[in-house]
């Protein structure tokens, strides 16, 4: 009740620190969500993928590009677990429009036309529901480039022409753009390159199900989530940019707490003749704490919204993405931290002896 | 005869002074009733805002015995004192001393205790003590002699059994500052409190039922009156 009686009091001064905050909350969560983004642009295409486990070669050490199964293995794997098994090849290459020379950054993902692997498209139709003789569903940044449903392009090593049957959203591989293309599709590739190409898999993805008794020579079970973890530079990235994130949330709400503590020292007399009318320091720690999280949560809330309304009107190639959890934990650890500053201007009242107030002069 | 509320006996403090001792209060007792103020003057330096500091159970001296209404309070232990103070001390310091960002009527309610409010009503006492128009005013907004005399609400507001006031009418003319020493004494008569008021204001001491002078370390009570 005193919190908030003295925060209304001050409106002038209080809202100039929270605006302030907000700013500095906004900061970190829009931070927060780019270094979301950017990592999301190296293993956005297979955190996307519909499965829990992976089988990949021995040899690989969790890596999917440098794996390789043989076909055979598709038929092993499928009698020891109860999973639904789709095959998975990834490929870098080169793109190029008809009649244009500029090639275009492009990772093949191929996979079994209808399976669980296939995206979802949000333009055009499906590599299965495609009548071309080589569909290809792209990703929606190649929209950019003028690309439209219906276009042919070719692969600029081998001049296969594909058919651009739709486009995904949100389809990147090591900061480049994903094209789903069908297993036949990729083994006329190979084949087109090497006439020697025997047909084999970069991996096997295995939707859910039991995958404990898998026991296949020279190959393992890798689960996503470690699949992620050794995408190259994938790590490094990710923990680089998290401890810039983390940093700013530990130093603006210390930023606070120093705020609060200037504010405190202002306000020592003030809490003397409290505490010498016999308010105890249980009521004068809430009053503090009270006051710190209504600045702190407000402040949250606010550039909360406003990172979510920024984040709906950027451009779509803006590597911007916040899932609302992140969002909440960030802002719950800059609430705690900013209560935990606080303590210092509590501790800072409690050395405060009311005898001060008794004979002082009047200031 | 109102019974004895306040009672110091023999209270001796000294402070370190560069090599030497001072010493501040030297054996000085003083009993105060129900119903009395006692005023307290002596020059300045003299121990005035001491011996005030002690009998408010804000500073402990170095022998003597304090008892508030038959409990012996200078035994009960330092993390004890606010609740004391709480319950059994009300305070009216040289300035006013409000909260600058609390309306006039929230300087009582906010700290009043819920067991009290059917004691001391709070609009009652801006009305005894005719500052109605400052209930919803902010201490800026308010002259000095209403601050002061909604200090003296505040004092009063969880029915304590003594008043402690320091030099209250240090920062008011003279005309006001008679006011407020009226008004303290009203309101300890009328609710039968133990007053002590230091003071150096010789204009008010006629309000006061009786005077002591501290001077030297030693307390005596004037002969005048």
């Amino acid at each position: 009740m005193l919190a908030w009686k003295e925060l209304f009091y001050g409106k002038k001064k209080y809202l100039l620190i929270e605006l302030l905050i907000t700013l500095l909350i906004f900061m970190v969560l829009f931070l927060s969500g780019l270094a979301e983004g950017l990592g999301r642009a190296v293993v956005a295409g297979i955190d996307n993928l519909d499965a829990a486990y992976f089988l990949l070669s021995d040899s690989a050490e969790d890596i999917i590009t440098v794996s390789n199964v043989s076909a055979d293995t598709y038929g092993q794997l499928s009698s020891q677990t109860d999973g639904e098994l789709a095959a998975l090849d990834i490929q870098r290459m080169y793109l190029c429009r008809q009649n244009d020379d500029e090639k275009l950054n492009i990772v093949y993902f191929a996979i079994e036309p209808g399976s669980f692997l296939e995206p979802k498209t949000i333009e055009g139709v499906s590599l299965s529901e495609s009548d071309a003789e080589n569909p290809i569903l792209l990703d929606d940044d190649f929209m950019l480039e003028g690309i439209k449903v219906g276009d042919t392009v070719l692969d600029s090593s081998t001049d296969i022409a594909f058919t651009v049957a739709g486009f995904v959203k949100d389809e990147m591989y090591g900061h480049v753009s994903i094209g789903f293309i069908s297993i036949d599709t990729y083994t006329k590739l190979r084949t087109e390159l090497n006439p020697m190409y025997q047909q084999e898999y970069h991996a096997i993805a295995i939707k859910d199900g039991n995958v404990d008794g898998v026991q296949i020579e020279d190959a393992q079970i890798v689960s996503k989530a470690d699949i992620i973890q050794n995408v190259p530079s994938y790590t490094a990235e990710h923990m680089t940019i998290t401890m810039i994130v983390w940093v700013l949330i530990i130093v603006s709400a210390a930023i606070i707490g120093i705020f609060y503590y200037i504010l405190t020292l202002q306000k020592r007399r003030q809490f003397g003749v409290m505490k010498a009318i016999g308010v105890g320091m249980g009521r004068l720690s809430g009053i503090v704490i009270g006051q710190v999280c209504i600045i702190a949560v407000c402040g949250a809330v606010i550039a909360g919204l406003l990172t979510f309304g920024m984040a709906a009107a950027l451009p779509e190639t803006m590597p911007f993405y916040l899932k609302i959890g992140n969002a909440l934990l960030v802002m719950a650890a800059f609430i705690f931290i900013s209560i935990v500053s606080s303590l210092i201007s509590i501790w800072n009242i409690s050395k405060v002896d009311p005898i001060t107030v008794i004979g002082g002069t009047d200031e | 005869m109102s019974k004895t509320i306040l009672k110091l006996e023999h209270i001796t403090k000294s402070y370190q002074d560069g090599s030497g001792k001072n010493l501040v209060l030297n054996d000085v007792s003083l009993d105060v009733n129900g119903g009395e103020l006692v005023a307290i003057v002596g020059p300045s330096g003299s121990g005035k805002s001491t011996f005030l500091t002690i009998a408010g159970m804000l500073l402990s001296p170095d022998a003597g015995a304090i008892t508030i209404n038959g409990e012996r309070v200078s035994d009960s232990k330092k993390k004890n004192w606010t609740k004391i103070r709480h319950e059994h001390i009300g305070f009216i310091f040289q300035s006013h001393q409000l909260l600058p960002y609390l309306k006039g009527l929230e300087q009582l309610t906010l700290f009043q205790d819920k067991k009290n409010r059917d004691k001391v009503n709070a609009p009652d006492m801006f009305t005894e003590l005719g500052i109605e128009k400052c209930k919803n005013q902010y201490p800026s907004e308010m002259s000095g002699g209403e601050k002061q005399r909604i200090a003296i609400a505040r004092a009063f507001i969880n029915d304590p059994d003594i008043i402690l006031a320091d030099e209250p009418t240090a920062s008011l003319d003279g005309a006001r500052g008679r006011q407020v020493v009226e008004m303290i004494r009203l309101e300890v008569k009328k609710r039968e409190k133990a007053a002590v008021m230091v003071t150096h204001d010789e204009r008010v001491l006629d309000l006061a039922d009786r005077v002591y002078r501290l001077e030297n370390g030693a307390l005596t009570q004037n002969n005048e009156k």
